[in-house]
């Protein structure tokens, strides 16, 4: 029984390796992965997802009831992607997670296609991030977050060994992430490039990316930027002219009329007025058509009028104690394929919920970022449910302490 | 454990975590705690400021009634439709549609022909049912980012409830319906100049509506209520009343009766004299200065205060030019809106000769028997002034200077006067100064200062000339003659009443002063009655049986009149009277400023008006007959009706008077062109003839009632009930127990008003034997 368990092991450890030099062709294990997934988080994100449909609900209400003549147009269509996607994230959490970086250059590529495509596309609110199909459409972008993150933390693990070095440990990250920008800044989509950037810094950190090369690199690339931004200022002030202007309105949002503060304004309204309870959950006054696209990026904010500086507090806790148990998960993958990839989902979702609610308080500047589980937005949505249960496939393998 | 995780690895996931996660609670709830706890207040205030809106809600302006509580002007509910081209659809086609729909009632619904069935084809469009043109709705549509274009003001309420159906039948949601008040005024012109109007804000712009606005018009409340952010309606419960007060309402001295009395006999001196600039009438109770009734014609009705009717004045609008026609509009509309028996002076002439004669014998100047002489004319230094009979009046007294209006009479007599006294009692007659009548816009005169009135002056101011006060002026000192000497301030509002016409405040008629003494006063009670009641005095056509009547004529002459740079010599006419002449209660004034009258006097100008309209207001005011008709009955008591055809209407009915006859005139033209019954038919007397002065007036018909067996008193009582005249045929009438056997026409037909019903009699008795 011993050797033959042995022999299994060997086995096991030799596919391992051929997995490695190809995977696809080599990969043994068992695609479906049975086993306890980790409870809390799933917990958390339910509830999440539960409070932010409610809130959606609540503050899409007033604005499509007016303009569409019908207050459950945008739950309904929610609901439907949040039971879709609760779906998706539970098949998902049965695939084993390893299988996945058999495709993580196939999705690298598509994601690069995608949103190449999305210059193939009418420009919405000046901006071309979206593929239209029918009547959906969804931003690649959201797929690429998760593709970078499911690329990096094969190569990072692959090659783990040649993380030190400058081409194979550092250069190759800030290429890869490089090819994702440029298509993203000119469509433009400025926060979805920092956002992926951000995540992509960290994987690299944690990755094991020596600092001194990543400065070595970073410095005098910075530099070359600022250069070549001077140079082309005229250029750049045209193309990121709404960078500009979103800034002027961030740093004092009241000094002005303009009609492109409105929102911010409108959101530290809806966020002043909840003061310490809230003025009731569904009694938002700013949800009545003063709050501008309230059910998108600005949702929170009518989540701080509703449930005041406790509810809104409370939410914030909620999206900490998960990302705290998404590295939690992390720490106690059961390789370092899964820690980073688990790294890397978590870091998306802390981010994003970090600016997006930096943003409705006026924190950092105006800037298109959604609030998981809570903003509009079917598609993404489901891939993010779709990348929940990525993290739960992963903890299902969890190696357990020996302590 | 090469394919773990290293402790070093656990280690960066860890400092990882602590980063987010002390970013999110702490950065995130930090910033949190200074928007909503800190500085939240502010941000309160703020989103309060823009959540709530305060609406303005107008109290209910009050009523104004007259002093029979008839309503003569009230605020009805009414809506302004509006438009709110924001929210029609953002699609360009659907929003196309939209607008055709309103303008043109393309049902959106027949583009989709399942729908037809819920709801039925609407063919009537909006624009049909407020009566405005398709064009205006998708002109006010372009206006694509207003939420408030006005598409029609003030619909009543049928109207209202058309457009609430339009709207649910055909789900519209660019339309809405705010509500709001308009004056009404159910008798039109009557009493317009006095009413005034409303403007476009429910304020008042003219006469009462202005000058007790703040009574009428009560305090505003406010409605505090959340908006949204495209100020509509909010589902939530915030909302706050401040209630305000409804106005007050106004009961005038005014009684509407009289006023339509008064107005109709203007409107046809108007036109039977075709009097070029307006005629007036007041008519007060000389000894609370009450006005029962106050008009000026032409006016205009308060209903549409801006469209002049008047066909005088449209003559001299037509053929301008855009900005001539503006400005004449502006003349012509504040001509007729004033009320010119406050606002505009005149030449009194000889009606002031009452306050002249008055002030001679309170001072003593004159008495009764005073002599004076008249060759038809007065040197007054240097200039020779006529009197208006250029033969003269000879040696003639007070009495008879009154009586015949003989100006060297007046003159001689002012001269006597001086004028100190003269223009101490002027002003003491209140000339001087407004009448303190509670309307706007009162005007005093232009006269001669006692500092600057020379010998030339007092004589011309002494008959009535070269000097110019108001009617309203004219009437009280007029009256101040004959009341018992009393300047009594004329008054037109004597309660204001709340919404349940409980009595908030009652105002007390108020004698300003005794100017002269109760015994001048009887004196000049009789002069005035010498005016009207003897054949040589120049009222003598106001002359009614069984009243005693006084009065005085006057005509003056207009001094400032030029045409062109040339002065036009024209006259204002126009007659006082009073009654009863010995214990007077009401007073009348009627001028007729310009009339077309060729030589005339005003004793065939403005008497006969006086005279048509103490005719009407006499049964009406339920006056009691002075005395009993003393004249002897000639043959059976009746009299031919005279031909009156082509007959001015007011000198017809003298001409009936005399003989006995009533008169009831029909239709608004210049002249007689009717009349019923015809010459030379006989009726007895007390009949009344009806003249039509009016092509378009259709004559009235009455049932001619069945009088068989009736006795002669009740066949005739029956008869005139019916509003026609009876002549008796057969047996004499002297025993009173005579009934009527037959009648011509029979009972039950009908015949045109005044028509005679001939009737026979004979003694029943007989009928019996």
């Amino acid at each position: 029984m011993a050797s033959k368990s042995q022999a299994k092991r060997r086995v096991s450890q030799h596919s391992e390796r051929a997995a490695i030099r190809n995977p696809v062709k080599t990969f043994h294990e068992p695609i479906i992965m049975l086993g306890h997934f980790d409870t809390p988080f799933l917990i958390l994100v339910l509830t999440l997802l539960g409070i932010g449909l409610v809130t959606l609900f609540s503050s899409s209400y007033a604005s499509s009831l007016y303009y569409l003549g019908n207050s459950y147009y945008y739950i309904l269509r929610q609901l439907f992607f949040a039971v879709v996607g609760v779906a998706a994230m539970l098949a998902a959490s049965l695939v084993n997670y390893r299988f996945l970086r058999n495709f993580s250059w196939l999705a690298y590529g598509v994601s690069l296609i995608l949103m190449a495509a999305c210059y193939l596309f009418p420009a919405q609110q000046g901006a071309q991030r979206w593929i239209q199909l029918g009547p959906l459409s969804f931003q690649p972008s959201e797929i690429a977050k998760f593709s970078v993150i499911l690329l990096f933390a094969h190569l990072m693990d692959r090659d783990k060994d040649k993380m030190g070095r400058m081409i194979e440990g550092t250069w190759r990250y800030i290429v890869l992430y490089g090819a994702v920008a440029v298509i993203l800044i000119f469509q433009p989509h400025l926060s979805g490039t920092l956002l992926i950037g951000f995540i992509a810094l960290t994987m690299m950190l944690v990755g094991g990316t020596k600092f001194s090369n990543l400065l070595k690199i970073g410095v005098p690339l910075l530099v070359l930027l600022l250069v070549v931004a001077f140079l082309l200022q005229d250029f750049i002030l045209e193309q990121f002219a709404h960078v500009v202007t979103r800034l002027t309105y961030w740093l004092d949002p009241f000094s002005t009329t303009d009609p492109g503060s409105y929102q911010t304004r409108q959101s530290l309204l809806a966020i002043g007025s909840g003061g310490l309870w809230g003025v009731g959950f569904g009694e938002s006054r700013q949800k009545h058509m003063y709050l501008p696209e309230v059910r998108n990026d600005f949702v929170f904010a009518i989540v701080c009028e509703e449930l005041g500086f406790i509810g809104a507090s409370l939410v914030i806790i909620l999206f900490a104690m998960l990302v705290w148990r998404g590295y939690h998960i992390a720490m106690h993958a059961r390789d370092r394929f899964g820690s980073l990839l688990v790294t890397g989902i978590t870091t998306q979702i802390g981010l994003q919920a970090f600016l997006n609610i930096a943003v409705v308080t006026n924190l950092i500047p105006n800037t298109g970022i959604s609030l998981p589980f809570f903003s509009y937005g079917g598609t993404a949505l489901l891939i993010m449910l779709a990348e929940i249960g990525v993290v739960l496939a992963v903890s299902r393998q969890a190696r357990h302490e020996k302590e | 454990m090469s394919n773990g995780i290293n402790k070093r690895d656990r280690l960066k996931i860890r400092i990882l975590s602590l980063i987010v996660c002390v970013l999110i609670v702490f950065l995130l709830i930090a910033n949190l705690f200074r928007i909503q706890i800190i500085e939240g207040e502010k941000y309160q205030t703020m989103a309060i400021t823009q959540q709530l809106r305060e609406i303005e809600i107008d109290p209910h302006r009050g009523s104004i009634y007259d002093t029979n509580m008839k309503m003569l002007a009230q605020s009805a509910t009414v809506w302004n439709v509006i438009f709110e081209p924001a929210n029609l659809s953002k699609n360009e086609e659907t929003a196309w549609q939209q607008i055709r729909m309103l303008s043109r009632g393309e049902n959106l619904k027949q583009l989709d022909p399942e729908e037809i069935s819920n709801s039925g084809p609407n063919d009537e469009s909006l624009a049909e049912i407020l009566g405005v043109e398709p064009e205006l709705i998708e002109e006010k549509a372009q206006n694509k980012n207003s939420y408030y274009e006005v598409l029609k003001k003030r619909v009543d309420r049928q109207t209202y409830e058309r457009v609430v159906k339009f709207i649910q039948d055909n789900g519209v949601s660019t339309i809405s319906l705010v509500e709001t008040t308009k004056r009404y005024y159910p008798y039109n012109n009557l009493a317009s100049t006095l009413l005034g109007f409303v403007n476009d804000m429910n304020q008042g712009a003219y006469g009462l509506e202005s000058y007790y606005n703040s009574v009428l018009s009560g305090t505003s409340g406010r409605l505090v209520a959340a908006r949204n952010g495209l100020s509509g309606d909010m589902p939530f419960e915030y909302q706050k009343l401040y209630e305000g007060t409804d106005g007050n309402s106004l009961v005038l001295t005014i009684d509407a009766t009289v006023q339509q009395f008064l107005e109709k006999h203007l409107e046809i001196a108007v036109v039977e004299h075709d009097v070029q600039k307006w005629v007036t009438g007041i008519v007060m109770d000389v000894n609370t200065g009450e006005i029962l009734a106050m008009a000026s014609k032409p006016d205009f009705n308060p209903n549409q205060p801006m469209v002049v009717d008047d066909p005088k004045a449209q003559e001299r609008l037509t053929g301008l030019d855009e900005e001539d026609y503006a400005t004449q509009l502006q003349i012509e509309q504040q001509t007729m809106w004033r009320n010119k028996c406050i606002s505009d002076p005149y030449e009194p002439g000889s009606v002031f000769k009452l306050v002249t004669a008055a002030s001679s014998l309170d001072t003593g100047a004159a008495t009764v028997h005073s002599p004076y002489t008249c060759p038809g004319y007065q040197i007054v230094a240097g200039n020779r002034i006529r009197c208006w009979k250029h033969a003269g009046h000879g040696n003639i007294n007070f009495m008879e200077a009154i009586q015949r209006s003989c100006n060297p009479a007046f003159m001689q007599m002012g001269q006597v006067l001086g004028v100190s006294n003269f223009s101490k009692y002027f002003d003491s007659f209140g000339l001087t100064e407004v009448t303190g009548i509670d309307l706007p816009g009162e005007a005093t005169g232009i006269y001669h200062p006692e500092e600057k009135m020379g010998i030339a002056e007092l004589s011309s101011s002494a008959f009535g000339q070269t000097f110019k006060i108001t009617p309203i002026q004219m009437i009280t000192a007029a009256s101040a003659t004959i009341n018992g000497g009393y300047l009594v301030q004329p008054y037109v509002v004597k309660q204001i009443v709340d919404s349940d016409k409980n009595i908030v405040e009652s105002y007390e008629p108020k004698i300003k002063r005794q100017v002269v003494s109760n015994e001048t006063s009887e004196i000049m009670q009789e002069m005035g009655e010498v005016v009207v009641a003897t054949d040589e005095g120049s009222g003598r056509n106001a002359r009614i049986e069984g009243y005693r009547i006084g009065g005085k004529t006057g005509t003056g002459e207009k001094l400032d009149n030029f045409v062109d740079g040339e002065q036009v010599v024209e006259y204002v006419f126009s007659f006082f009277a009073y009654l009863p002449a010995d214990e007077p209660e009401y007073a009348v004034l009627i001028t007729l400023d310009e009339p077309v009258v060729g030589d005339a006097q005003s004793s065939t100008v403005a008497v006969p008006i006086v005279a048509a309209l103490l005719e009407d207001i006499i049964p009406y005011l339920g006056i009691e007959p002075s005395y009993t008709e003393t004249e002897e009955e000639e043959g059976d008591g009746t009299v031919v009706v005279p031909y009156l055809i082509d007959e001015k209407p007011h000198e017809a009915q003298i001409y009936l008077r005399q003989k006995g006859l009533n008169t009831e005139i029909i239709g608004d033209g210049a002249t007689v062109l009717k009349q019923i019954p015809e010459n030379p038919t006989r009726l007895p007397k007390g009949g009344t003839v009806i003249l039509y002065t009016d092509d378009s007036a259709v004559s009235s018909t009455a049932k001619v009632p069945n009088v068989i067996g009736k006795t002669a008193q009740e066949a005739n009582q029956m008869i005139i009930n019916a509003g026609l005249n009876i002549q008796i045929k057969g047996q004499d009438l002297e025993g009173s127990k005579t009934i009527v056997v037959a009648q011509d026409p029979p009972a039950d037909s009908n015949v045109e008003i005044g028509s005679v019903v001939t009737v026979h009699f004979v003694e029943p008795a007989e009928t019996a034997g």
